[in-house]
């Protein structure tokens, strides 16, 4: 830069001097002012005087007199007047000069771009965070879904489980009702179904016959067990019915009945209550007479 | 009268010149003012039974230790490093920034304030991370230019380490 034609460097000077209001201090090693010049007044120090204390109006001097070997740059230094300087600080023979050019449109300039740099950097860092929040919501209700899911996973299979138990056991009855069926409907011996207020619901036909009865009987309601019954039965029925309360069944016993024809009839008599009922009961007879 | 210079060093938007405002004009604003260059108060406080004119330079917020210009550390007697405890990064911010302090202007005294204390809510620092930090045998005070909470305590605590310096 030293190559710069005078012309040049009067020019530049020229443009320093119009543009950037440069004022100047010599400042002795005790602060006190020797020379000064320029629009000091910009800055702070609008009656300068030869040995008044500047950094008292230059608060960014103190601590930096006497200046020591390095030259020091400080741009951007806001004054108490307003004003954005840049500062050069450097060493001269009777002491150390302070030169101050005005920074203040750039000072402006800056501080918009920065002003927005900073706002767009805090609103970035604001949606980070949220977004870290979302994402931890999201993670934690993925996790509450897969938990949900495998429980329903689990009570599926309970209820797969339990339908198969369901279906086993109605087919372990349905068996069972129907090696029952095959019994009563062979006939061997006499099956009936009665409840304790004197309803017979139903009969296979060896009992029918026993007590000389037809279906049709049963169905018309004909055939109650009060007019089966005989009265010499109360002692032993009254045994009877003790053991049922005690065990669901009785032991077989024998037992007077009266034909619809009036005639009585000797059976060998059973009797047991219905899986969760205390009044209805399930009777097999056998003709003693017939075996005989 | 004595004087000493302290440095306001932190990331930006960490509360720098609103702690600055509220020890010395006692004023608050809750709006974000970006700072270019440095901005120099005073303030005049009471420090091992003498009176010392601290001279407070709030420095522009630097994301990155690299720029921050050492011109303005130059004859700093010490340094607030000033973090935002709601956002974690500003406390790595401020390790860096003193790791280039200590390089430039060697061991002075500093302190460590976690500026807006009346947010804990929204506090992401952790006391692992403080505690780390108060082994070494830094100190910490939490401040809160808001409620001015701590900010009279964090000026007067490093008043007093320069005066013992």
């Amino acid at each position: 830069m030293s190559e710069l034609p005078a012309p040049i460097r009067d020019c530049m000077l020229a443009l320093t001097v119009e543009n950037r209001t440069p004022a100047y201090l010599l400042v002795n090693g005790d602060n006190s002012l020797s020379e000064w010049g320029g629009e000091l007044g910009d800055y702070g120090i609008p009656q300068p005087a030869a040995g008044m204390d500047v950094s008292e109006r230059l608060p960014f001097l103190a601590g930096l007199l006497p200046l020591d070997a390095r030259n020091l740059f400080l741009p951007y230094v806001q004054m108490a007047t307003g004003l954005a300087a840049d500062v050069y600080l450097f060493r001269g023979e009777q002491g150390t000069w302070v030169l101050l050019l005005d920074a203040t449109s750039e000072v402006a300039q800056r501080q918009h771009m920065q002003q927005r740099t900073h706002d767009l950097s805090l609103q970035v860092g604001d949606l980070q965070r949220e977004g870290g929040e979302l994402y931890e919501a999201k993670s934690e209700l993925e996790q509450r879904v897969r938990e949900r899911t495998a429980e329903l996973a689990r009570t599926n299979q309970q209820l797969r489980e339990e339908l198969e138990r369901r279906k086993a056991v109605e087919a372990e009855l349905r068996a069972s009702e129907a090696r029952f069926r095959r019994i009563a409907d062979s006939n061997m011996i006499g099956i009936m179904f009665w409840a304790m207020d004197g309803t017979i619901s139903e009969s296979n036909n060896a009992f029918l016959d026993m007590l000389g009865y037809t279906q049709a009987d049963l169905q018309t309601g004909v055939l109650r067990w009060e007019r089966v019954n005989r009265p010499e039965n109360r002692a032993s029925d009254e045994r009877a019915f003790a053991q049922m309360a005690d065990y669901g069944a009785c032991a077989p016993y024998e037992r007077q009945f009266t034909r619809k024809d009036g005639q009585p009839v000797a059976l060998l008599f059973g009797a047991a209550l219905l899986p969760d009922s205390q009044n209805k009961l399930v009777c097999f007879a056998l003709d003693l007479a017939s075996h005989k | 009268m004595i004087q000493k210079k302290i440095c306001m060093l932190g990331t930006f938007a960490v509360g720098k010149t609103s702690l600055v405002r509220r020890f010395v004009e006692s004023i608050y604003d809750g709006k974000y003012h970006t700072t270019v260059g440095v901005k120099i108060d005073k303030k005049v406080v009471q420090a091992q039974g003498q009176e010392v004119m601290l001279l407070l330079w709030d420095l522009q917020g630097e994301e990155s230790a690299q720029n921050l210009r050492s011109s303005y550390l130059r004859g700093t007697a010490g340094y607030l490093l000033v973090a935002d405890g709601t956002r974690n990064d500003t406390l790595y911010a401020a390790l860096a920034l003193q790791a280039k302090a200590q390089e430039t202007v060697g061991m002075v005294p500093f302190t460590l304030l976690l500026n807006k204390a009346d947010l804990t809510e929204e506090w992401s620092i952790s006391e692992r991370e403080t505690g780390a930090l108060e082994q070494k045998g830094w100190r910490i005070i939490q401040t809160s230019a808001k409620t001015g909470a701590g900010v009279e305590e964090a000026f007067l605590t490093l008043a007093q380490k320069m005066m013992e310096g």
